[in-house]
């Protein structure tokens, strides 16, 4: 049995944001049906990596991975009988997800009011950059815009040195999920009210709060030094160490007095460990240039993850900075068969991550991302049926 | 829906916030036999905002009377949720089982670095050793050029409690789900939500790099190979250029009063355009220096030129669009002084 089970979600996502939070919707065993235009591709399935280099629409592993264990539709919604179509499934789901910019839904006469006219309790998640409303709401920008706009970017700096690009796609992926968040809720409240909803998610605010905790604690001030890059004022020391190999690193951070013990022991320095000027992170903090010296001579010599393995058995927080390769091979994600290989049609075996969530140990199937327009005869065929 | 946070972190603070948000009567069991999270509790407007309309039970989990107070919560509760190790868990009572023994319809919803099985479930883990782990910290932060052996350009964690607040948001649609799950069975259920599980997908790129081109991202690798891009120093700050399409450097190039270098039609081309990208970020520092970030922003936008303002924070509390929309809103009463707190990212 499946959360979503019995719920249908159209999903008019592209890119990223409005996918993924789809595909989340799709692990939990929502029916989601995606709407793609035959004329306007999402930009992700025309774009490569693509297996043995050669392109195709139903071939790209990055729209494959965001779009697993969906149903694919084609629809021009531009054109009239295809747009009709379209509000028919609508009809029949229970949520809509879109990301396109503002003003674009309305333009295509699929906007919020009209949905509702067909089905008065629709849930409606429109994810945008920085909200349908503001003075900033038509700013156009590519990824990782919202990393500099949200302050993400003004943290990501090594000490005294200017801000920098971020990993990960934060904007995108913490929206996806706040996205879900509010879609569940809303599904609740209808549950038990009959009414729909309408979310305008800003993608800004999510990226923002993202660093709520400093937002509240350093109101309209600037962020002391001590919170930005690898270090950490209540956790000291708290860094990023070299290993022995090439751009090998281990991260390794002091949370309390167990961990600190638990260091000492590692670098054996026991007296340390009862060194009264050293048991708290700002005792640690004025003698942290012997520390650091200390542990990096320890962690030159040997391995990442023979460093991990030592600090985890003596209780100290501590993970080595895993390439992809490495992560592929990680103990822990593999005895949890947290990457899968499902049978695409076309390009054939995949890996793939799991759904992020496991209930009572299970972590729902995997089914292939769909082939363009798989499934518009089937669900063409259903509509008729109904009506 | 009744949740119980007996999380010590930022992450199940964050994630019985927002439940709290959407109508859960959210009690907060605070430990009294251990040690306080300072990301959680160091800092008295912090804790404001993360336990906001939360009631707080203090019980001393190691003792028999809390143990019988941890019974007595649990029994009319739909919801726990927990973030310490299984081995913690069990010895506190916390643990789904020992839950399901006291009330058979309760969520449990566990939220740890590694998940609850598998060879690390005991191991220590926070935000930056999760970020590390799931393969982000080896290639944040991104598009560094390689200088000597790479020993100044370590890998990084992710900004402030960016890992424990990202996995909080999904720890609480995991709750939502498994309430709905309990809709269909009529019995409880645990949900296991793991840090660096939840962090990989947003690797998707990266993984499909290695899968199909054998690539391995890295701090080093240069994801967009466009020019001028990136973030930029101008007057006041930093900028982050992005020109993608021919319009776009046409609009900057009207931006910086159209100087003659800049109008041959060689630049009009990306590739050429890449390929002298150091000979033009040399050309265009001493029009960005001379001009306020806020303003390259706002003359690039009326363009649809897309570049952004590199925002500090505190910037963040000045900027037009958020107040417009509302995003920080006062505390309510109680809290001295009056402070903001960030609200959003929907109009509720």
């Amino acid at each position: 049995m499946m959360p979503l089970a019995g719920v249908r979600v159209v999903d008019f996502g592209h890119v990223w944001a409005g996918p993924y939070c789809a595909a989340t919707l799709a692990d939990l065993g929502a029916d989601v049906i995606k709407i793609e235009s035959p004329t306007r591709l999402d930009v992700h399935r025309r774009q490569g990596p693509y297996p043995h280099n050669e392109a195709g629409v139903n071939r790209s592993g990055v729209w494959n991975a965001q779009n697993r264990n969906k149903k694919s539709i084609c629809f021009d919604l531009t054109d009239d009988v295809q747009r009709e179509q379209a509000k028919q499934i609508v009809r029949q789901s229970d949520v809509v997800i879109e990301n396109f910019s503002p003003g674009v839904m309305k333009k295509l006469g699929l906007d919020f009011e009209t949905l509702r006219a067909i089905k008065p309790d629709i849930i409606v998640a429109a994810l945008s950059a920085f909200g349908q409303t503001g003075p900033q709401s038509r700013y156009v920008g590519y990824g990782p815009s919202l990393d500099a706009w949200s302050g993400l970017c003004s943290l990501n700096a090594y000490p005294g040195q200017p801000p920098l690009a971020l990993g990960g796609m934060f904007p995108d992926t913490a929206s996806a999920l706040y996205a879900c968040f509010a879609i569940l809720a809303a599904l609740r409240h209808r549950d038990a009210t009959g009414e729909g909803r309408y979310i305008d998610l800003s993608e800004l605010e999510v990226s923002a709060l993202l660093l709520a905790d400093l937002l509240v604690q350093f109101p309209g001030e600037e962020i002391p030094e001590d919170w930005v890059g690898n270090r950490d004022p209540y956790l000291v020391p708290q860094n990023t160490y070299r290993c022995a190999g090439e751009d090998a690193w281990i991260m390794i951070s002091v949370e309390d007095e167990p961990s600190w013990r638990g260091l000492c022991d590692v670098l054996g320095r026991p007296e340390w460990a009862d060194d009264s000027t050293l048991s708290t992170p700002e005792g640690r903090l004025r003698q942290l240039e012997a520390i650091e010296a200390e542990i990096t001579r320890w962690t030159r010599g040997r391995t990442a993850h023979d460093a991990f393995e030592k600090l985890q058995a003596h209780g100290v927080p501590a993970g080595p900075a895993l390439s992809i390769p490495q992560l592929l091979e990680d103990e822990n994600l593999k005895s949890r068969d947290f990457f899968r290989e499902v049978r695409h049609p076309e390009v054939g075996t995949q890996t793939i991550y799991a759904p992020i969530w496991r209930f009572d140990g299970f972590a729902g199937e995997t089914r292939p991302a769909p082939l363009l327009g798989q499934d518009t005869e089937n669900i063409l065929a259903a509509l008729r049926e109904v009506s | 829906m009744k949740v119980l946070d007996a999380g010590r972190g930022l992450a199940v603070a964050y994630a019985a916030r927002m439940l709290a948000s959407v109508g859960a009567k959210v009690t907060r069991i605070v430990d009294t036999g251990a040690p306080s999270d300072p990301h959680r509790d160091g800092h008295p407007a912090v804790q404001a905002f993360l336990d906001q309309s939360k009631r707080v039970a203090a019980i001393d989990l190691r003792s028999v009377a809390g143990q019988r107070d941890l019974s007595a919560l649990s029994l009319d509760a739909d919801v726990l949720i927990d973030d310490r190790r299984p081995l913690e868990s069990e010895r506190c009572g916390l643990d789904f089982s020992s839950m399901e023994a006291v009330n058979s319809r309760i969520v449990v919803a566990s939220v740890t670095p590694f998940g609850t099985t598998g060879p690390y479930r005991n191991y220590r883990g926070n935000d930056a050793v999760a970020t590390f782990m799931s393969g982000l910290g080896y290639m944040n932060p991104r598009d560094m050029a390689k200088g000597g052996d790479g020993g100044s350009q370590p890998p990084m964690k992710l900004p402030g409690s960016l890992v424990s607040i990202y996995s909080g948001i999904s720890a609480a649609g995991a709750v939502l789900s498994a309430l709905r799950l309990r809709e269909q069975t009529g019995r409880g259920h645990h949900v296991d939500v793991s840090m660096v599980e939840t962090l990989i997908p947003t690797m998707r790129r990266e993984l499909s790099k290695f899968f199909y081109e054998g690539i391995t991202s890295s701090r080093f690798m240069r994801v967009w190979k466009l020019a001028p891009w990136g973030i930029k120093k101008c007057r006041d700050g930093y900028v982050f250029l992005q020109i993608v399409e021919e319009h776009h450097w046409r609009g900057f190039v009207d931006m910086m009063g159209n100087p003659e270098w800049a109008l041959d039609e060689r630049y009009l081309d990306n590739d050429y355009r890449y390929e002298h990208r150091v000979d033009i970020e040399k050309r265009i520092a001493p029009w960005l220096a001379a001009h306020p970030k806020a303003e390259i922003a706002w003359e690039a936008q009326k363009r649809s030129v897309p570049f952004a303002a590199v925002n500090t924070l505190r910037d963040l509390a000045h900027m037009p669009q958020l107040s417009d929309r509302g995003f920080f809103k006062p505390f309510a009463d109680g809290v001295q002084p009056p402070q903001l707190f960030p609200a959003g990212p929907y109009p509720s």
